[in-house]
């Protein structure tokens, strides 16, 4: 695998220390190659963004290697950072900036000068429609105008490879289409897309390989049509099979009759 | 003003890139962040005025301290020695507002997710993080020396005054790095994770060695100076900053000329200048590792309660007067016993107290017992008054969050009771910090001074908790948890803290006076304290607030 863009040997990352200790990843292996579209996904709390975090710098402190674009993420993080994007899960962003200020802002992080920024930003802008809200402070935006904007953001320095954390969050049906036409073109221009969302019919239909992780290791790799079998002919249903309702003690009917208990 | 702070940054370009820093990432950095810091938030829950404003307040107050210490400095004849006391009294009161107020910015995590995937190293977050409290604290360092900028300016040269500016900036930012590099020669010892945790402590320790140190100078140099009122050639201007600073000043002054001011001229000029080059180049990378050990505090396996939880909660009924009220109450245990910040922010005045116990008490270490035993009656009532303070003092934290949008719930709760919300609150803080502080101090003063003493106890405990419910009035009574931790907020926090000591000062003293009355009478003063913090009590429940925004 030696044209690999990420390469994920053993990967560990826990929380706490001692008896607290929590576990997050324990032990992920991962081959990544270029141009793909990559499926991240797992239930809650399976380490998904825990994932992303480490591959995009944000948690420097984890074991195992990690290596993106043939540089050690331990080492070289500040070179690999200049090639990747990373639209965060929750919005962060600097919501009392206007979208043309926040842009300019991560523009110029990546060193981008003032003519190719600002072309970039209007395209970007105005690809999503929101040109003419590109001077209105974003603390005024809905969650979605916000996604639009961090989508924008993780992607203006044209990186190799873009980290998605739930992209979709929050967007309306006719912006899902934009983003996942979006997503195709980037990945046919040779970019890796690496996402996470629960969305599993999305997946199912633009992921070129997908990758179910449960309480921190891969359960299930491979294109949808690997994977799906005569019982799960879903994404859906593979996924529930695979990480299952089984521990729930709970069931919906109990729930229900508790609810309405005075 | 923010205009004018990056006026400054630009003239520092060609030194930035000498320490590695990238210089337009930098700048960009400290003036997107300075942009944020001045627009006014409109979606905050009870916002405050206008920031300007906010600092305008503040300059007035700080120079009026500033005027204070001027005259008190300059009553001394020698410039040197006038100057000396001058730059001791403002290092020790910016290392106070900084570690109590700032460290929270220096390791604050929030824009982790927009900064760190970026192309940014190390150094640079780490200049920009202490450029960004050097504004802030220039400003409190530079409202504070102008009365003193004023005195000069009429005696000497202009020059004199500028090279007093610069002095201070230097002075600011001596005491922003040498804070910084203890906390992080901490880091160096200790992983992120564990350092977090450590960091309240690390705090009551750079108290205790400013404040100690603070009280050691003046007996350094009471043998040296009282016998000629002057600062001599003595070893230990080497290694006391604040006599560099005034050296400086005195030699831009152009009345005297001597090597050994010439040294510690450059003493002044060449520390600050080589610590923040060996800080940024060689202990950045600890500072990274501090930031990325990231938002994992929230991640903490549940199931795990400790028995302080229950025991608080079992206890609340014999405080609170409503469900609303013990609501309060376990949401402010819960809170305060995981957030940081708020740790991070009440601790400091723990260590603060320690430093000031003793300098009030001055006890001699030979012979402990026998001299805490003569200590005036005076300083004994400002010793439990001001370690009372430091418990309650818990309380003027409690508006602060990180997450103020969560203060939705109060508005979409079916509650017309906010107030009995604020008032199990602040039970919850005065029970968890200030009652323990205050037995600790009370029970062994008693034994040792005496049971005649109880009644100026019960009064001073009385007077702490009336004076908290005082400054919680004056803060608009804002409900627990629902502001932002703002920039311009935090020299306001430290004014408060102040005035709120000085206070407790003269509620010792009127403690005092009242010991030379009958006890029935301080008895009778204490039965009618009681009443106003019930009377005060239910004012605050019973404030109608207006939910908006």
């Amino acid at each position: 695998m030696e044209n690999s863009q990420i390469t994920i040997r053993g990967l560990k990352k826990s929380y706490g220390k001692g008896a607290g200790k929590n576990e997050v990843l324990k032990g992920i292996n991962l081959n990544i190659d270029p141009g793909q579209i990559i499926g991240y996904i797992g239930p809650n709390g399976a380490g998904k963004s825990t994932t992303v975090k480490i591959l995009c710098g944000i948690l420097p402190d984890f074991e195992g290697e990690v290596t993106i674009l043939g540089k050690d993420l331990k080492t070289e993080s500040l070179e690999i950072k200049k090639h990747i994007g990373y639209v965060p899960e929750t919005g962060a962003l600097y919501d009392l900036l206007t979208p043309n200020e926040y842009l300019s802002f991560i523009g110029t992080l990546y060193g981008l000068n003032k003519d190719k920024l600002e072309s970039r930003a209007g395209n970007l802008l105005s690809f999503f429609g929101m040109e003419k809200h590109s001077d209105q402070r974003m603390d005024t935006f809905s969650k979605g105008m916000k996604q639009k904007i961090l989508i924008i953001a993780g992607i203006i320095n044209n990186p190799d490879i873009i980290f998605l954390d739930e992209p979709l969050s929050g967007l309306d049906a006719n912006t899902v289409i934009l983003v996942k036409e979006l997503l195709i073109r980037l990945a046919k221009d040779g970019k890796t897309i690496f996402y996470c969302s629960h969305l599993m019919d999305v997946v199912e239909k633009i992921s070129d390989r997908i990758i179910l992780i449960n309480n921190g290791i891969v359960i299930a790799d491979g294109t949808f049509e690997e994977l799906k079998t005569e019982k799960a002919g879903t994404l859906e249903m593979l996924f529930a099979q695979l990480t299952g309702r089984q521990d729930n003690v709970i069931s919906t009917e109990d729930l229900f009759n508790g609810l309405h208990e005075n | 003003m923010v205009k004018f702070a990056l006026f400054i940054v630009k003239l520092f370009k060609v030194p930035v890139k000498w320490l590695g820093v990238d210089y337009p990432q930098f700048e960009i950095l400290i003036r997107t962040k300075l942009t944020i810091d001045f627009r006014s938030t409109p979606t905050g829950f009870q916002t405050s005025g206008s920031k300007k404003r906010t600092l305008l307040y503040q300059l007035l107050t700080y120079s009026l301290f500033g005027l204070l210490f001027g005259i008190a400095a300059f009553s001394v004849g020698d410039l040197v020695l006038s100057l000396t006391i001058f730059f001791a009294v403002i290092m020790v009161s910016l290392t106070m507002t900084l570690i109590s107020e700032f460290t929270t910015v220096l390791f604050d995590q929030r824009d982790n997710n927009i900064l760190l995937p970026r192309p940014i190293s190390q150094r640079t977050l780490l200049l920009l993080r202490l450029v960004h409290i050097q504004f802030y604290m220039g400003f409190i360092a530079l409202a504070l020396s102008i009365p003193t900028a004023i005195i000069l300016a009429v005696k000497f040269k202009l020059i004199t005054v500028f090279i007093y500016f610069i002095a201070v900036g230097l002075s600011t930012w001596m005491t922003l790095i040498f804070t910084t590099f203890i906390y992080l020669m901490i880091s160096k010892i200790v992983n992120g994770e564990r350092f977090k945790d450590l960091i309240t402590y690390a705090q009551i320790v750079i108290a205790i060695i400013i404040f100690g140190s603070y009280q050691l100078i003046p007996r350094l140099m009471d043998a040296a100076v009282l016998k000629n009122i002057s600062i001599s050639d003595d070893w230990w201007t080497y290694i006391c900053p604040p006599v560099w600073f005034a050296a400086l000043v005195k030699l831009s002054s152009f009345t005297l000329f001597t090597t050994h001011l010439l040294l510690l001229s450059i003493l002044a000029v060449v520390v600050p200048v080589t610590g923040a080059a060996f800080l940024i180049r060689s202990m950045s990378r600890g500072f990274g590792n501090i930031l990325g050990e990231g938002s994992s505090e929230s991640i903490k396996p549940q199931g795990r309660r400790t028995p302080d939880f229950k025991l608080t909660t079992r206890i609340n009924k014999f405080f609170c007067i409503s469900e609303i009220e013990k609501a309060g109450w376990n949401f402010t245990m819960a809170t305060t016993r995981r957030d940081r910040k708020f740790k991070q922010s009440v601790y400091p005045l723990f260590g603060m107290m320690i430093v000031f116990a003793v300098v009030i008490l001055k006890p001699d270490l030979t012979n402990l017992g026998a001299s805490l035993q003569e200590k005036g009656e005076l300083s004994k009532y400002f010793f439990i008054a001001i370690c009372g303070f430091s418990g309650s003092s818990a309380v003027l934290q409690l508006p602060y969050t990180d997450t103020p949008d969560a203060a939705w719930i109060y508005k979409a709760l079916p509650l017309k009771e906010h107030g009995h919300l604020l008032t199990g609150s602040v039970k919850a803080l005065l029970f968890k910090f200030f009652v323990p502080i205050y037995l600790l101090i009370t029970i062994p003063s008693i034994l040792l001074w005496g049971s005649a003493f109880l009644p100026q106890i019960v009064l001073i405990g009385l007077g702490n908790i009336l004076l908290t419910l005082t400054a919680i009035v004056i803060q608009k009574m804002v409900l627990p948890f629902t502001r932002l931790r703002e920039m311009q907020q935090k020299g306001t926090n430290s004014i408060i803290a102040i005035l709120s000591m000085i206070l407790m000062f003269m509620v010792g003293g009127f403690a005092y006076l009242t010991s030379f009355l009958s006890g029935w009478i301080t008895f009778l003063i204490c039965g009618s304290a009681a009443g106003l913090i019930v009377l005060m009590f239910h004012f605050i429940r019973k404030k109608t607030y207006c939910i908006s925004g």
